[in-house]
């Protein structure tokens, strides 16, 4: 019997140790290809496997690479990283994700390691003539562009942890707040050099305060639907008044809470990459009205930003309905899409980007309050803008 | 290609297993040799061809040592020193050569090394290995192996091939040619293995984050400076047993049964014990191949003394070329001189406990020295050690870091009998018992997975530019 034991053990060792590799197999069979598909949450850079040749197996490039491979690869790894994900977490409220920049705070509120290290005495200050310096160029760029019949305008996005600190790690908290970050002295310069900006740190803040619903999801990184249409309402009305024309903006009918998160409201949930997954949290819904098509001329928007455009722009559509009859969207300056709802990553050659921005009705640099040191994009887009309007 | 990855894990291992046991018993022997020779070419694919021909050179050599009509001292001597040559050229060629640039310098010439030569992985065991054939040979103790591939297999075998144990011909001999390979030795092997897997991802790893974080801060707070050195003692002997435990029972797997490389050195008296429990092949091999033909025990106690404190010398440059390994081996000869002089016998009357303490805080101290990156790091690390300095301190280690720590200390520092009692009962166990015992094992196995594949899962929420 005890024979008996040791040879399932032995097979069941084996069988633990073989199903990866056979899966793998499996796949290849049916799929034709070896690299299943992760349900991971996250991004990564694809590992290339260098070809098998006598010098990069004597150097051992092919060895390297094909290992890193095979760690993105190898069958039934999803379920490996949850499970250790999910000891972390259930035993210490801890987690490795997002390489050690996720952080769980109080009450299981999720937040990314760094908006919190802006929030607290963490993310260094830049000199102030820095503030000074590029406040006068964004004044310079909105001048030139409202001299071509365009409207600028500079949208701030709120950081989570700024929002709501309350919930960050105590351990976080201890450090205490920075009297003044960057986005204190960024919005200062901004407001003297007279640059027309949406300040959605202070819409947020007002309306966590008013009580009813909140601005960010517990399990999100990013606003959700209320503080984004919010921020867009303000944007429109900051827009019109520039362009010295009527946008048909649409209009916030109801808001509903449950507790059923979507999107973006839970991506650092999902990121969590657990096998239980705390998805159980307010998730709030905006019902939204557009009006019916009038008379008015639809504005071109391009905007260039981060990932924080992803909650806004889908507010700007409802079916067939929409504000703007083109969006291009430059995300981080870097890669550059055709907008709608119905293909968000529909991508554009740069030239077709340039060409949009220089007949955009409305051009728009969303940044985040707590990414201005961080995130080179929007001074890269500044000077973008100074080439496109020349000597103007 | 190292055992705690998954590539061997989950690609080469079961392939492997498949294939030997799928394969006929004549198949056996020279599939054991191609998979030794793909998984050490992996790492090493150029170094391995050195290793090739050297052998070939030992298996030669070997032959001519056993020639009667003498010259054997000659042989073994053309034998040894190539081997010899590999190590000092693939080890302590860039060592040298820094050292003399350094010298270079002082007086005011500067220069930059004509040549630097990487480190193939497992070169020392892979040389002390083949060493002690070619004395053993000389020494009559064993015979010549008649067949090139059976030594080559000796050598490459993989299992002990990157990190120990330091096994000699003699001792795998009658196994290379007769072996039993049945589902016990597999399920042995297997439940060894996954014990080693363990021991070296779920402990050794885990408390590595304390160590690494205290050895980085430049002045730690003294209570710091003993957490980061306790870790460490943790971590290298987890480390290194979990490793032994690995290479024993994928040994056993194939039906080797290799020699005990760890025995609760942490439990030891004082530092005499402590050799013959830790790392007992390189002591073994220090013992047999140093100690011994230096005249061993047997001179006046000067000259003892001085073998012991040279042994230990060539035990530190073993470890590695920098003035670091070498001062600890000179820690380790001096205190086991004081010890054969004075200390042994002074020690009878004390309690246990005390003895278990002292040899502790001294091999804390050893630690520290092969941990830092120069002496004067250590020497500022232990004087946080033994003077009350309080400094800033880290804001947080993981916390499963310091759960692993537990653990790990608790099994380190757990009385031999204790263990030996709970093997018994595992032996004699019921059923039901060896069961819940191997679906442990199955967990822990599944659990140290989990890990490797968490650890090399990194990722951002999107991409940024």
């Amino acid at each position: 019997m005890r024979h008996s034991l040791n040879r399932w053990f032995a097979v069941g060792c084996l069988l633990f140790l073989a199903v990866p590799g056979l899966s793998m197999a499996a796949y290849r069979v049916l799929k034709g290809s070896w690299e299943m598909r992760s349900n991971l949450a996250g991004a990564w850079a694809p590992v290339i496997v260098a070809p098998p040749s006598l010098e990069s197996l004597a150097r051992g490039e092919f060895q390297r690479s094909f290992a890193n491979w095979f760690n993105q690869h190898f069958g039934l790894r999803a379920h490996f990283v949850r499970m250790y994900n999910q000891y972390l977490y259930t035993a210490y409220r801890k987690t490795r994700m997002l390489s050690g920049g996720l952080l769980i705070g109080k009450g299981d509120w999720l937040y990314e390691a760094h908006y919190a290290n802006d929030y607290v005495r963490v993310n260094p200050l830049l000199p102030p003539p820095f503030f000074e310096e590029w406040a006068s160029r964004l004044r310079a760029a909105s001048d030139a562009l409202k001299r071509r019949n365009q409207a600028f305008v500079v949208l701030l996005s709120p950081s989570k942890a700024a929002i709501y600190p309350e919930f960050l790690p105590p351990d976080l908290l201890k450090l205490g707040a920075k009297e003044l970050r960057n986005y204190d002295w960024f919005t200062n310069a901004l407001s003297k050099a007279g640059v027309p900006c949406v300040d959605s740190h202070l819409i947020a803040a007002r309306e966590k305060a008013r009580g009813a619903f909140p601005v960010f999801a517990r399990g999100g990184g990013h606003w959700n639907g209320l503080a984004a249409f919010l921020a867009l309402s303000n944007l429109l009305d900051l827009a019109q008044m520039e362009l010295g024309r009527p946008i048909a903006k649409p209009s916030m009918v109801g808001v509903k809470m449950d507790l059923n998160p979507v999107s973006n409201d839970r991506d650092l949930a999902s990121a969590l990459n657990l096998v239980f997954r705390p998805m159980r949290y307010a998730g709030v819904h905006v019902e939204t009205a557009f009006p019916p098509p009038g008379r008015e001329q639809r504005p071109k928007l391009a905007i260039v930003g981060n990932s924080f455009n992803w909650v806004l722009l889908p507010l700007a559509f409802d079916g067939e309905a929409r504000v703007f009859e083109r969006v291009t969207f430059g995300y981080y300056n870097h890669d550059f899409y055709d907008y709608t709802p119905a293909s968000p990553w529909n991508r554009i050659p740069v030239s077709e980007w340039k060409t949009s921005l220089a007949e955009s009705d409305i051009v728009v640099l969303e940044v985040n309050e707590a990414s201005i040191d961080r995130d080179q994009y929007w001074r890269n887009f500044v000077a973008d803008l100074e080439a496109m309007v020349g000597g103007q | 290609m190292v055992f705690n990855t998954t590539v061997f894990l989950f690609l080469f291992l079961p392939c492997f297993l498949a294939v030997y046991f799928l394969a006929g018993k004549s198949w056996r022997n020279p599939l054991l040799l191609a998979g030794s020779f793909v998984f050490y070419a992996w790492g090493e694919p150029v170094f391995i061809w050195t290793v090739l021909a050297s052998s070939l050179v030992d298996w030669l050599v070997g032959r001519e040592i056993t020639k009667p009509g003498g010259g054997s001292k000659f042989w073994l001597t053309v034998g040894v020193a190539q081997n010899l040559a590999i190590l000092a050229l693939f080890k302590y060629f860039n060592f040298f050569t820094g050292q003399f640039l350094e010298l270079l310098a002082r007086f005011g010439i500067s220069a930059s090394p004509f040549l630097t030569i990487a480190l193939p992985i497992g070169v020392s065991f892979i040389v002390f290995e083949k060493i002690t054939y070619l004395v053993d040979l000389h020494r009559k103790v064993g015979t010549p192996c008649g067949r090139f591939d059976h030594y080559l297999l000796y050598v490459l075998f993989f299992p002990k091939l990157m990190a120990g144990p330091i096994i000699k011909y003699h001792e795998m001999e009658g196994q290379i040619r007769e072996r039993p390979a049945g589902w016990d030795d597999l399920a042995a092997g297997l439940s060894r293995f996954i014990t080693g897997l363990a021991k070296k991802v779920l402990i050794a790893d885990t408390v590595a984050q304390i160590a690494d974080t205290v050895f980085g801060v430049s002045a730690p707070s003294t209570g710091l400076a003993w957490l980061g050195v306790a870790a460490f003692a943790i971590q290298i002997y987890f480390d290194f047993s979990g490793y032994s435990d690995m290479a024993l029972g994928l040994a056993r797997m194939f039906g080797f049964q290799l020699r005990e490389n760890f025995n609760h050195p942490y439990t030891s008296l004082n530092f005499t014990e402590f050799w013959r429990r830790w790392h007992i092949s390189l002591s073994t091999w220090i013992r047999d191949y140093l100690y011994f033909p230096l005249g061993g025990g047997r001179a006046s106690p000067g000259r003892v003394y001085f073998n012991l404190w040279i042994c230990f010398l060539a035990s530190g440059i073993w470890h590695g070329a920098n003035w670091n390994f070498l001062a600890w081996g000179v820690f380790h000869g001096c205190v086991l001189v004081v010890e054969k002089a004075w200390w042994l016998e002074r020690q009878r009357g004390l309690p246990v406990w005390m003895n278990n303490a002292v040899t502790m805080v001294l091999i804390l101290a050893s630690w520290v020295v092969f941990r830092s990156q120069t002496l004067g790091e250590s020497a500022a690390y232990l004087k946080a050690m033994f003077t009350p300095v309080t400094a800033l301190t880290p804001s947080e280690f993981p916390a499963e870091s310091f759960l692993a720590l537990a653990v790990g200390g608790a099994m380190a520092l757990c009385p031999e009998g204790i263990w030996a009692r709970a093997k018994a009962s595992r032996a004699s166990a019921a059923l039901k018992a060896k069961g819940l015992d191997l679906a442990f094992s199955l967990l822990l196995l599944a659990f140290a997975c989990s890990k490797l594949a968490n650890e090399n899962f990194e990722s951002f929420l999107y991409f940024r530019f």
